[in-house]
């Protein structure tokens, strides 16, 4: 098997906990995320994960001499022997653009969820109790997904190996998607042997208890959800659906973050992210 | 019996000159209540607010009687319908007789107070006369954030986006309100303290008109109130050329403008849509602001503020939203 990097990222609450475990179970080594190097390099590039300009100014970086010294020792400490390696949450998907730089052969496995289901889990994990019950997040968190999606779409029309898994399809039938997934593992990596003796605990890994907040088609009915985004998440259950070349080639300019979009991102970073610790002591 | 004092409301967008129309409106001769109710200037407006502590109180209670967000577009009409209940009658009439006591015309201002048009011309016994101060909402906005937050959080918050949202569901609730009311008139900020000669005659004038009185007197005091160096937040960006400002949003503007230079010309709501996000941000905005001023001293809100925000235990009425909860 070739040591080759293996990146399974998804928006937020989207089950890449649970793909990640799937993908640890097939053969790959996990590494650590790169979180304090991840959050020097958010730094450098203006502070935040919500500017349309992160990407251009992410790519800028990895051109840099310092940068580059760093990001390739840190890979090259990862690859040898072992097979491949993987990388996910918590790897924001905003940053690929600078670690690609490094990794040019990436295999990407995108985890798709329904963007409600996620909303409803994101404010579970990040939200005081007594707040949660206080404040709607859907088209804040839509806009943090969209994004997310965006540049998983844009990373895998410039990768060939790229699979989109659905997680709540890995919950319905675990057996049919945890093989397509393995399989799809075996032939990127060049794996020597089938991946079929590990199917077994990897479909013990998929638990359907643990699928909470399902909220079915009510996302496609929600007013404060813009048309572009319903049809985004159409296009990423089409991918998700679809074995092999998407038959269906990715044009984001079908699927824009309006401008004013970036404004309430970044301030909720501001308010919300920065003080999260008064925020959950209030 | 003589006729009960006019009332004279100051309408318009937060931060966007309604303290100075109200000084303006005071020297003339307007009664706007007892000076201890009226709130302590600050630096944020050194020479104060002129809102009358009990109104804002009493706004934030309908507020939360109504049973749903201020920014809801359905908030003005079940705010109105409050109106019928012998309790707010009540306690609004017994405002306003304690403001028309002095047999002066007497005034209301408060940023909020469009939202309530509908309530108050329930309450009184004929409409209010009307003033409505407009100034670029790019300005206003910068100026909202310094006067509303830290300096700590001020200096990163970016509000643009959100205060003309703010601003675009308060004049969607005002300028309908005014259709059926010629005694309003539209006044710029910018204008004001351009050409206050000609500005201030044109206030005036209406003024004289509408409640008579004032004369040369007053208008002299109403000069002495224009102080240009409190002009503050000048962008160099033009709010036409802002990408992150909808095109409704310019059209709205535009029609203000137009008002403030030609007089009254029809309105219609539904050409300046609001975007499906707005009730959602704004009101997250408020929870947040007040879920972290009880917890951070940094974030502490004002007695004034205190006075005006409907504090919740939980999310109001879903119905516009499709009865969602995304939190628990």
């Amino acid at each position: 098997m070739v040591s080759r990097p293996i990146l399974v990222l998804g928006a937020e609450r989207s089950g890449v906990t649970l793909v990640s475990t799937l993908v640890t179970l097939w053969g790959a080594q996990a590494a650590p995320a790169p979180s304090a190097l991840n959050a020097e390099i958010l730094a450098a590039a203006g502070g935040g994960l919500w500017s349309p300009a992160l990407a251009d100014r992410l790519a800028a970086l990895a051109a840099e001499p310092a940068w580059r010294e760093r990001a390739r020792a840190l890979i090259a400490s990862l690859g040898g022997e072992a097979g491949p390696w993987l990388w996910t949450a918590p790897f924001p998907p905003q940053l690929v653009p600078f670690w690609e730089k490094f990794i040019p052969d990436p295999v990407v496995v995108a985890v798709v969820r329904n963007p409600l289901d996620s909303t409803r889990s994101f404010a579970r994990a990040r939200l005081p109790e007594k707040l949660a019950r206080m404040i709607r997040l859907t088209s804040y968190f839509t806009f943090r997904w969209q994004a997310a999606n965006l540049t998983l779409l844009e990373l895998a029309q410039r990768h060939p190996d790229h699979l989109f898994v659905d997680y709540e399809k890995i919950l319905q039938s675990p057996v049919e998607q945890v093989r397509r997934l393995g399989r799809f593992l075996d032939v990127t990596t060049g794996a020597a042997e089938s991946c079929d003796e590990r199917l077994l605990p990897m479909l013990e890994a998929v638990e359907p208890g643990l699928w909470h907040c399902r909220t079915g088609p009510q996302f496609f009915e929600l007013k404060q959800v813009l048309e572009e985004q319903k049809e985004l998440f159409h296009y990423l259950k089409r991918r998700a659906a679809h074995a092999g070349e998407p038959a269906e080639p990715f044009d984001p300019a079908r699927f824009p973050i309006p401008y004013y979009a970036w404004e309430y991102l970044q301030n909720f970073e501001v308010y919300f992210t920065e003080k999260e610790g008064a925020v959950a002591a209030g | 019996m003589p006729a009960a004092p006019a009332a004279l409301f100051v309408l318009g967008a937060d931060r966007s000159g309604t303290s100075l129309v109200a000084e303006l409106a005071v020297r003339w001769g307007v009664n706007p209540g007892d000076p201890a109710l009226l709130g302590t200037a600050d630096g944020a407006n050194p020479r104060g607010y002129f809102e009358h502590a009990p109104l804002q109180e009493l706004l934030r209670d309908l507020a939360l009687a109504a049973e749903t967000s201020p920014w809801d577009p359905a908030f003005p009409a079940r705010v109105a319908e409050l109106a019928q209940d012998p309790a707010w009658r009540e306690r609004a009439q017994a405002l306003a007789a304690s403001l028309s006591a002095g047999g002066r015309p007497w005034l209301l201002k408060e940023p909020l107070l469009g939202l309530y048009l509908g309530f108050w011309e329930r309450i009184l016994p004929r409409p209010p006369i009307c003033l409505v101060t407009v100034r670029n909402p790019h300005d206003a906005a910068r100026s909202f954030v310094r006067a509303s937050f830290p300096a700590e959080l001020s200096g990163r918050l970016r509000l643009i986006t959100y205060f003309v949202l703010r601003w675009q569901v308060l004049f969607r609730a005002i300028l309908p309100a005014l259709a059926g009311n010629p005694d309003h008139l539209v006044l710029t900020y910018e204008g004001l303290l351009k050409s206050p000669v000609e500005q201030l005659g044109r206030l005036s004038r209406f003024l004289d008109l509408r409640l008579g009185g004032g004369g040369a007197d007053g208008l002299e005091q109403m000069f002495e109130a224009i102080d240009p160096g409190l002009w503050h937040q000048k962008s160099e960006t033009s709010f036409f050329d802002l990408e992150q400002v909808l095109a409704p949003q310019k059209d709205l503007l535009r029609h203000l403008e137009r008002r403030a230079a030609s007089g009254p010309e029809p309105f219609v709501a539904e050409d300046y849509p609001l975007p499906p996000y707005h009730r959602e941000w704004l009101d997250n905005f408020d929870t947040l602001r007040q879920f972290l001023a009880s917890a951070d001293p940094a974030c502490r809100l004002s007695a004034r503020d205190l006075r005006r925000l409907p504090w919740r235990a939980s999310a109001p009425s879903d119905e516009a939203e499709g009865k969602v909860p995304t939190g628990l």
